[in-house]
């Protein structure tokens, strides 16, 4: 390949002028003359000294390191391990410690007295990887490892073992923090500093053994697997751990895990020894996969259903998720994303056909998903996984199957053959080469068109469907419409017709004391003359006793008057009352509403009237007659009133229609427009 | 029935081993494989045994490739965790990721169809040779209700069993015959003395380099 060449000679390049470009400060790194000879690190460190030149000591700080150091009780995890440590763990355990913006001189300088000190393993773990291999750079994996350390956020130039000293680290300063809570959890402190010292002596084993670059990542990997074995052992065995329950025990056995992949990550992830060769794997993995592009569902015998847009997203979702696995560092949650990417085939399994998803379909649906995929350091990935999970955990639980999946996956896509597929060897060949495609991968090429076609006719279906309806809707109002206009015009004209307005002659009020001119005198009795009698006291009294006869008839019937009543109009008025309630369960009963009260109080009224009409004695009567004229005359009052208010409901209720009218248009001519719309652009990208 | 009385014998061995063990109710957790053909209906026999149910067309969201199911044996809560495997031939060369570190194994052939047995015989030989030795192996004679098409011969099968020392079981996954009866079998069977635990570990490590464990140990045990 074109790099292989150009690679192996910048690389010998590089060594032959190495001396003279590195840095002054002799850690290691390249330098620059811009920086006074010194490499970028060395160089920062140096400015910083030159300011600091006359700052105050720092002294108490001394004890607490690294930035978790802070906290009180979040500081246990630095602090005790430290303290547990001897003096050359110390060191070189400082230099691990994320530098800060707090870090002080003192510190600084300790660092570059530890760096002298390690300079040494340093160049030559860095120039010349392992004895065991006398010829670095040879290879092409020396290119992608540089690459795959400068994605990891490390500046140019700097090889992964100096990485620590850059500026914090998050992932293990997160890390540190969440380790630190838990701990402080812990009441016996003795579990605390047990679990720091233990954690701290792996670390530094790992390191120590890298460093010298005589050990493999092998055996990194055993080292740490014995760790794993051996504290699991121990909190189950040892008596302090007892106080700890089950669950805590699995948490901090997760954490501890999580700490050291974390804070290892770049030594133990994708190591440069040249016996491992993970970045080799990787390329042609990815290599591999790149070629087996052509590769359609058909191929494999996938049952996934990729018109269906839900099982494509979930397709999509299951793709992201794989390869979202290189970005996190921890074992278990690669793990994790591993489980969350099966989980979603098989949902997406699940919505492509019928039946429980076995595991027939699952592993070549997870095949097909790698090859579409084609995650970065697939095999780095796997590796570090194998070799840094609790072995414990992967090789049980779900997590433990589907990455047993996976590597099943990878190993199929190493080893595919054209039988593999069904096929024959020279086909297969062919496809591989590039030579022919396959008529099957022509329709994934068109497969996405025709989605998005697809997509949009559902689009322009649903908006039919809509509008239907909504068409449906107004032709429904437009008959509720119609329906309540005929009713209300119905029931007005049944009211009128039932008491037309009829005006009776109006009724001069009679005068009682007037003389009726065609009384014939001689047909009434004889009025009462006064008889005089001779005894003037006797004839006194009988007249006072007459006048006093007259007025008690006149007052008795006074209260007649006003008990008179109109039946018709009450009855008129109480049918209006039950309209308005009828045309509020029509729902239009606003306009009604609002006029309702005064008929109904009439009504009220009226009726305790006719009430007090029914006791009135018949011998009254004669009085009532002489008040009918007058009453009469209210009565037409009345109606005449009613006869407004109804105009009044009409004119409500038209211009109710009117306004339901005036709404109705706009609206539909809102959606149908925007339908439409719609309809054009649609049309308009079919076009195109 | 003879496989019955081969499951008392087995309970008899797991009987006295109890002494060894804890007293209190202990908890074991087993990797159990299906290994068969596709379309035996492996899936369908773990379902019955995991959700009790059967369907032609069962419940769609189910994924039935990995599931667990805990059985109680006397004084002990046998876990099972299952692992499907896919049963296509191009897949064969891949069964042996699966059953590593497996305790227990489950190899279905369709009693309906002869091929499926023979391909259940491999499996069975291969299991014999590439996997844990003290693994339990089963076989199941799956799809036992449609006896009316029946192409492989029940006493035939027995006798292979019993020359391979294996578990042997008529099931049928649609009317639930032997299917806990199977797994039940399995979990009298198996060993639940202390390697339980860490069985999965011990057999599932990689063979360690001889020089790093004593290199480690006073390093990292201590």
């Amino acid at each position: 390949m074109s790099y292989n060449t150009s690679s192996t000679g910048r690389i010998s390049r590089l060594i032959s002028e190495q001396a003279d470009l590195m840095c002054k400060n002799k850690c290691g790194h390249y330098g620059n003359k811009v920086q006074e000879g010194y490499c970028s690190v060395c160089y920062k460190i140096y400015k910083q000294q030159q300011q600091q030149q006359n700052s105050v000591r720092y002294g108490p700080r001394d004890e607490a390191f690294g930035p978790d150091g802070e906290a009180s009780p979040g500081g246990v995890f630095g602090r005790a391990g430290f303290a547990t440590l001897p003096k050359s763990a110390r060191l070189s355990l400082d230099s691990l410690s994320p530098l800060t913006g707090n870090f002080s001189k003192f510190e600084e300088k300790k660092k570059q007295q530890t760096d002298r000190k390690t300079k040494s393993f340093r160049s030559v773990f860095r120039k010349s990887p392992t004895p065991s291999s006398p010829q670095p750079g040879k290879k092409s994996p020396e290119k992608g490892s540089k690459e795959a350390h400068h994605r990891h956020g490390s500046d140019g130039g700097s090889s992964p073992q100096m990485s620590p000293r850059k500026v914090a680290n998050t992932d293990k300063d997160q890390i540190r923090d969440e380790i630190n809570t838990f701990l402080a959890q812990i009441t016996n402190k003795r579990i605390v500093s047990d679990v720091v010292s233990k954690v701290k002596q792996c670390e530094e084993v790992i390191l120590e053994l890298l460093r010298q670059g005589s050990g493999s990542i092998d055996e990194a990997s055993d080292i740490v697997q014995d760790f794993y074995k051996n504290f699991q052992a121990k909190t189950e065995i040892v008596k302090c751990y007892q106080e700890i329950s089950t669950e805590d025990k699995e948490l901090l056995m997760n954490l501890i895990e999580k700490y050291l992949t974390i804070s290892l990550y770049k030594e133990l992830f994708s190591p440069m020894s040249t016996a491992t060769e993970d970045e080799t794997k990787d390329l042609e993995l990815q290599t591999r996969i790149r070629q087996l592009n052509w590769m359609t569902c058909k191929h494999l015998e996938v049952a996934l259903n990729e018109r269906d847009r839900s099982v494509r997203d979930l397709v999509y979702a299951s793709i992201n998720v794989i390869i979202g696995m290189d970005s996190v560092k921890p074992p278990q949650e690669k793990l994790a994303c591993v489980t969350q990417c099966s989980h979603h085939i098989i949902e997406a399994l699940g919505k492509s056909k019928q039946g429980p998803t076995a595991a027939d379909d699952f592993l070549p649906t997870l095949i097909y998903i790698v090859i579409k995929a084609n995650p970065t350091r697939l095999q780095s990935n796997i590796n570090y996984i194998t070799r840094f999970c609790n072995a414990a955990q992967l090789m049980r639980g779900e997590a433990g199957y589907f990455f047993t999946n996976l590597c099943c996956a990878v190993s199929f896509i190493q080893n595919m053959k054209g039988e593999s597929l069904g096929m024959p060897e020279e086909e297969f060949q062919d496809y591989m080469s590039g030579r022919s495609v396959p008529m099957e991968s022509w329709e994934n090429y068109f497969l996405e068109s025709i989605h998005a076609m697809e997509e949009m006719s559902n689009v322009v279906s649903e908006l039919e469907l809509r509008q239907q309806e909504f068409l449906k809707n107004v032709e429904k109002f437009k008959k509720n419409m119609k329906d309540k206009e005929d009713r209300v015009t119905e029931q007005v004209d049944k009211i009128l017709k039932r008491t037309p307005l009829t005006f009776k002659p109006r009724k001069v009020p009679t005068n009682i004391d007037e003389e009726d001119p065609a009384l014939n005198e001689t047909s009434l009795p004889s009025p009462l003359k006064p008889e005089v009698v001779s005894i003037v006291g006797a004839s006194a009294g009988n007249e006072s006793s007459v006048t006093l006869q007259a007025t008690t008839e006149v007052e008795r019937e006074a209260p007649s008057k006003a008990a008179q009543v109109v039946p018709t109009s009450s009855q008129l008025v109480n049918l209006t009352g039950n309209d308005s309630e009828e045309y509020k369960e029509g729902g239009e009963a606003e306009v009604f509403e609002s006029i309702s009260p005064s008929p109904q109080s009439t009504s009220e009224t009226d009726l305790q009237q006719e009430r007090m009409g029914a006791v009135l004695k018949p011998k009254e009567k004669v009085f009532r007659q002489k008040n009918q004229a007058s009453l009469i005359d209210e009565g037409s009052h009345r109606q005449e009133n009613f006869a407004a208010v109804v105009a009044t409901s009409k004119s409500a209720q038209e211009r109710s229609e009117h306004r339901e009218a005036s709404v109705v248009p706009s609206e539909t001519k809102e959606k149908i427009e925007s339908v439409d719309n719609n309809d054009a652009m649609e049309s308009s990208d079919l076009e195109a | 029935m003879a496989n019955r009385q081969s499951g008392g014998s087995n309970t008899a061995a797991g009987g006295a081993q109890r002494p060894n063990g804890a007293p209190q109710n202990k908890i074991c957790q087993f990797k159990l494989v299906l290994l068969g053909e596709s379309a035996v209906g492996k899936s369908s026999l773990v379902l019955r045994f995991v959700k009790g149910q059967f369907h032609e067309y069962q419940e769609s969201t189910i994924g039935a490739a990995f599931l667990t199911q805990t059985v109680m044996l006397d004084d002990t809560t046998v876990k099972f965790e299952i692992w499907d495997t896919a049963g296509q031939e191009r897949y064969h060369s891949l069964a042996p990721m699966y059953y590593r570190g497996a305790q227990a194994a489950i190899v279905v052939y369709d009693i309906t169809n002869q091929e499926t047995f023979a391909r259940a015989k491999t499996w069975v030989k291969e299991l014999q040779r590439q996997a844990s030795p003290n693994i339990v192996i089963a076989l199941a004679g799956n799809k036992s209700d449609l006896s009316a098409k029946r192409m492989v011969d029940h006493d035939e099968a027995y006798a292979y069993a019993d020359e391979n020392g294996l578990l042997f079981m008529e099931t049928s996954a649609k009317t639930a015959m032997n299917v806990t009866d199977i797994f039940l079998a399995i979990a009298k069977k198996l060993p639940k003395g202390e390697q339980a635990a860490g069985a999965g570990q011990a057999q599932g490590r990689r063979i360690t380099d001889a020089d790093s464990a004593p290199r480690s140990t006073p390093n990292c045990c201590k």
